[in-house]
């Protein structure tokens, strides 16, 4: 693919300094198309892989594009130029989807929610709550219930490609995980709200 | 998010150290960090591609997209441009003659007259500008860091720039580096502040931050800008 792997930092800091500094406009632009070019397959699979469908994906690498090319003046020269990018490329991905809820994921569990039942849904509203609920993942979850769970609600992952990324086997592939990580933060929940009197 | 969360190129760091080690405690545990570098690892991943992808078709197009509307790099090709260029120069000499001497005058005058405005800097200026120039190395405030403070609040500190008439405007971006909102801190160095309730930051959990070095309203500098994953 021509892509940038690690061993490719130096070429990223020599293009990210003549886009920010070479003396003509002609270099700046020339070092960020470079500098972008590099990264255009690799955003754009990450994306395709994240959405499933070609034509957002290319939309959103288009955007991340934009973005990253208007930010690349401030960025300071030792910032590592992939990380920041697959920074952007995430923060645009997220904005383009709606973020799942923790617990109340109607596409994963429609029917196990309880009518009336609302306190789950405003568990990342507030951040000490969701610091909470992470702790009471790592006390809880299994460690693939747990990872399951993060890449589902934190990274926004599609459950098949949960499926794919922790090598899951069964059927039912991560959903059936993702289910029961839920029961169980639910069942914990409940106890911890009991403990507290509330 | 935990209040020990970390950058992305934090956790790259911290995965690198022995399992052993202490400083990973909290990448261990943490299952948004976790999670951040599972994806991160997808992304560099340079696996099978998936067939419906249409990777061809699409990196030509973004290929394209990238040069002639994100840089515009394609518009100003040197290998087009430097003929016409050169034609150019072998053409004009006599339409540029009478304006040649008056661009020679000029420019004699400049510099005949920059070594005296040299020579009187405005006594008020911050000692960098009296120096004459090398205000953006020497007059940026450096060593920033973040620290939390009870209560979801954070402190930003920096080393603060020699002359003390200077004021200072924290800088928000947004992760691709927009400006969100500036917060001023006049003379001290430091600033306290509540992410959520700080206005323009919304809930952004991943920031950058930098701080501007101004003199009677003018922008003498900004520090290089900094991550901060916001508690």
């Amino acid at each position: 693919m021509g892509e940038s792997g690690a061993s490719d930092s130096g070429r990223d800091l020599a293009d990210l300094r003549a886009a920010q500094h070479d003396p003509t406009e002609h270099g700046r632009r020339q070092a960020a198309s470079r500098l972008l070019s590099r990264y255009r397959n690799r955003i754009y699979l990450w994306c395709f892989r994240y959405l499933g469908e070609p034509e957002t994906a290319q939309e959103l690498t288009q955007e991340t594009m934009l973005r990253a090319y208007g930010g690349l003046p401030r960025l300071a020269a030792d910032t590592r130029f992939d990380t920041w990018l697959f920074i952007v490329a995430r923060n645009v991905c997220f904005n383009h989807l709606r973020r799942p809820r923790l617990l109340a994921d109607d596409s994963i569990d429609p029917d196990s929610l309880l009518d009336g039942d609302v306190w789950p849904d405003r568990m990342l509203e507030h951040k000490q709550d969701e610091a909470a609920l992470l702790q009471l993942m790592a006390d809880c979850l299994e460690p693939l219930e747990r990872k399951a769970l993060a890449l589902r609600c934190f990274e926004c992952l599609p459950v098949d490609t949960i499926t794919q990324e922790l090598d899951l086997t069964m059927v039912s592939g991560a959903r059936a995980l993702l289910q029961r990580a839920r029961r169980k933060l639910r069942s914990a929940l409940a106890d911890r709200e009991e403990g507290t009197g509330s | 998010m935990t209040d020990r969360c970390l950058s992305l190129d934090d956790l790259l760091v911290r995965r690198m150290l022995p399992v052993d080690d202490s400083r990973r405690c909290h990448l261990d545990r943490c299952p948004r960090c976790q999670a951040l570098l599972a994806n991160y690892d997808r992304f560099t991943d340079s696996g099978p591609v998936p067939a419906d992808a249409d990777l061809a078709r699409v990196s030509a197009e973004l290929e394209r997209f990238i040069a002639t509307d994100v840089t515009g790099a394609a518009g100003d090709d040197p290998v087009v441009q430097a003929p016409q260029a050169a034609r150019g120069r072998t053409r004009r000499p006599k339409h540029l003659r009478p304006w040649f001497g008056a661009a020679a005058a000029a420019v004699l005058l400049l510099l005949l007259v920059s070594p005296a405005l040299r020579r009187t800097p405005d006594p008020g200026a911050p000692s960098d500008l009296r120096r004459g120039g090398g205000t953006h190395v020497r007059g940026v405030p450096t060593r920033l860091q973040a620290t939390r403070l009870a209560s979801d609040r954070m402190r930003l500190t920096w080393e603060p720039v020699l002359d003390p008439s200077v004021s200072y405007n924290v800088v928000f971006y947004g992760s691709d580096l927009r400006e969100l909102t500036r917060i001023a801190t006049g003379s001290l160095a430091y600033l306290d502040f509540d992410p959520e309730a700080a206005n323009g930051l919304g809930q952004a959990a991943e920031l950058w931050w930098a701080v501007a070095v101004e003199f009677q309203g003018d922008e003498l500098g900004v520090s290089p800008v900094q991550s901060l994953v916001v508690p």
